[in-house]
């Protein structure tokens, strides 16, 4: 019982946000709350995303924290029965609003997926396709997309005299930079990474959370993970979530070394359950 | 400490840790008060079984090292189970210091043994006491997590210097009347500094008991008095300048 009462006062969440509301956040979740059918996945979540930084979304398996990501460019719009109350505000602007365009939504925020999927086509249709969508059609701006989105993912050195093959040849953790380079060439404002690094090796891994590291401060990333020391060495902040509710969320460094309830406590130490 | 860990043997090495840390606690102890009964009785043999039994100690530093460093690869701790583990690392530190300077008195003890007796060997036994409930009470507390006992321990500090800077007025004057007991008093001296030295590392101790459990280090200060430092001691002036 003391759990559940501990859960329901999101306290800190509301400090942090009393502390850090007016750095100009990027996004603003406002008591969100949503059903898959009769089953709450989401409960009064509010929480604010700062400008240029990283951050984290930890939680065990079904506590909604990919759920909550996919809302953030409204992945979850044909999922079946799905109920949502709530706001989402993208720069102030309404996410779920009847005249929100969908498709430019999601340009703004670009989206890495767990597994890499690279469409089958070359390294540089992969990477210019936000473009073609776009009808761009400039051999220029195209080259030079290419080279900048490749450079910001660490994959221009390894792709660049393959750029007319497959990006199925391509590594599975060259895979993923390879998306990564499609999510930024677009230009997004925010990055939403679902599991980035959950099917690659150790040395992608890192390869990837370096890559994090410098695409921080130029966008604004939000990270879904399983793996809390991957959270722990890449992102500023880190909200921790249970049973579909935000428990706790502060900077990185406090929730890995004071976590300020038990319930973090015990899922960071690992002596969850 | 909270509920157990998923993995068992990372409670397992984390309950080593802290087995170990409160051997080498009660041996330090143990060490302190023999070589304050060797002090006392005038026990050379004693004091030698002191000296020679502080190799435990350091032994168990050693093993408290490599399991921590292990715990440190291996799991990766994080908040409360990474204070625990700095925590344990700094605490047997402190321990084998203390056991060190015990091994000190009993050196000296030994020395003294050569000399006939000093008066105010009484004075420094008391102090011992005093330091030897401290190790006791700040190791109960460390192995009950105890912040608020590791408190009262640390309290008791200024209690310590105090005594010390009765004793070392003491001895000076002693050795201004006989200038035959200089030596065995410098030894008895340096005895009181280093319980009083052992003090300050149970005074340590208490302060990282206090950071593990609340994952903040003390911001007050110390209950310091050891006024020694500034001590100047001259024949005063109207007390018969016999020269």
């Amino acid at each position: 019982m003391a759990a559940i009462a501990e859960m329901q006062s999101s306290a800190p969440a509301t400090e942090y946000h009393a502390k850090h509301g007016d750095q100009g956040p990027v996004i603003e979740v406002r008591d969100f709350n949503l059903w898959y059918g009769a089953a709450q996945a989401l409960h009064d979540i509010t929480m604010t995303i700062e400008r240029g930084l990283v951050t984290a979304l930890i939680g065990p398996s079904g506590c909604g924290k990919s759920t909550l990501l996919r809302c953030l460019n409204r992945m979850n719009d044909l999922v079946d029965g799905l109920t949502i109350r709530g706001t989402m505000l993208l720069e102030g602007q309404d996410i779920y609003d009847a005249r929100t365009d969908v498709i430019a939504l999601r340009k703004r925020m670009g989206m890495v997926f767990q597994k890499p999927n690279p469409f089958p086509m070359s390294i540089y249709e992969n990477v210019i396709y936000p473009l073609r969508v776009d009808g761009i059609r400039d051999r220029r701006i195209l080259d030079e997309t290419v080279e900048r989105a490749l450079r910001g993912a660490a994959l221009w050195e390894e792709a660049k005299d393959r750029l007319n093959e497959s990006a199925l040849g391509l590594s599975g953790g060259q895979q993923q930079r390879l998306c990564i380079a499609r999510a930024i060439a677009g230009d997004p404002e925010v990055l939403l990474m679902d599991e980035p690094c959950s099917a690659l090796d150790p040395i992608a891994t890192l390869k990837i959370e370096e890559l994090i590291d410098k695409l921080s401060g130029q966008y604004t990333i939000i990270i879904v993970t399983h793996n809390m020391q991957q959270a722990a060495r890449v992102s500023d902040n880190t909200a921790f979530m249970y049973l579909g509710r935000l428990i706790e969320y502060g900077e990185t460094e406090q929730v890995f070394t004071t976590p300020r309830l038990q319930r973090t406590l015990d899922y960071v130490t690992g002596r969850f359950g | 400490m909270t509920g157990e860990h998923i993995v068992k043997s990372y409670d397992t090495e984390l309950g080593r840790l802290a087995t170990i840390i409160s051997q080498m606690g009660g041996l330090a102890e143990a060490q302190l008060a023999n070589a304050i009964q060797a002090l006392v009785r005038r026990d050379s043999d004693l004091a030698g079984q002191v000296i020679r039994s502080d190799a435990q100690v350091d032994a168990l530093e050693v093993q408290v090292d490599q399991l921590a460093i292990k715990v440190l690869a291996l799991r990766q701790p994080v908040a409360s189970d990474l204070r625990d583990v700095v925590v344990a690392l700094r605490i047997s530190a402190d321990i084998e210091r203390m056991a060190d300077y015990a091994a000190n008195v009993a050196k000296r003890a030994i020395a003294m043994n050569a000399a006939p007796a000093v008066r105010p060997v009484n004075s420094v036994p008391r102090m011992g006491a005093l330091v030897l409930a401290m190790i006791k009470d700040v190791l109960d507390a460390y192995a009950a997590r105890d912040a608020d006992k590791a408190m009262q321990v640390w309290q008791r500090d200024g209690e310590v210097d105090e005594m010390y800077n009765s004793i070392f007025r003491e001895l000076l004057t002693y050795m201004m009347e006989d200038p035959r007991a200089i030596s065995s008093c410098t030894h008895l001296l340096f005895i009181a500094k280093n319980i009083e030295r052992i003090g300050d590392h149970a005074t340590n101790v208490a302060e990282l008991i206090h950071y593990a459990v609340h994952g903040q280090t003390l911001k007050e200060a110390r209950p310091k008095s050891d006024t020694t430092p500034f001590a100047v001691v001259a024949p005063e002036s109207g007390e018969g300048g016999s020269r």
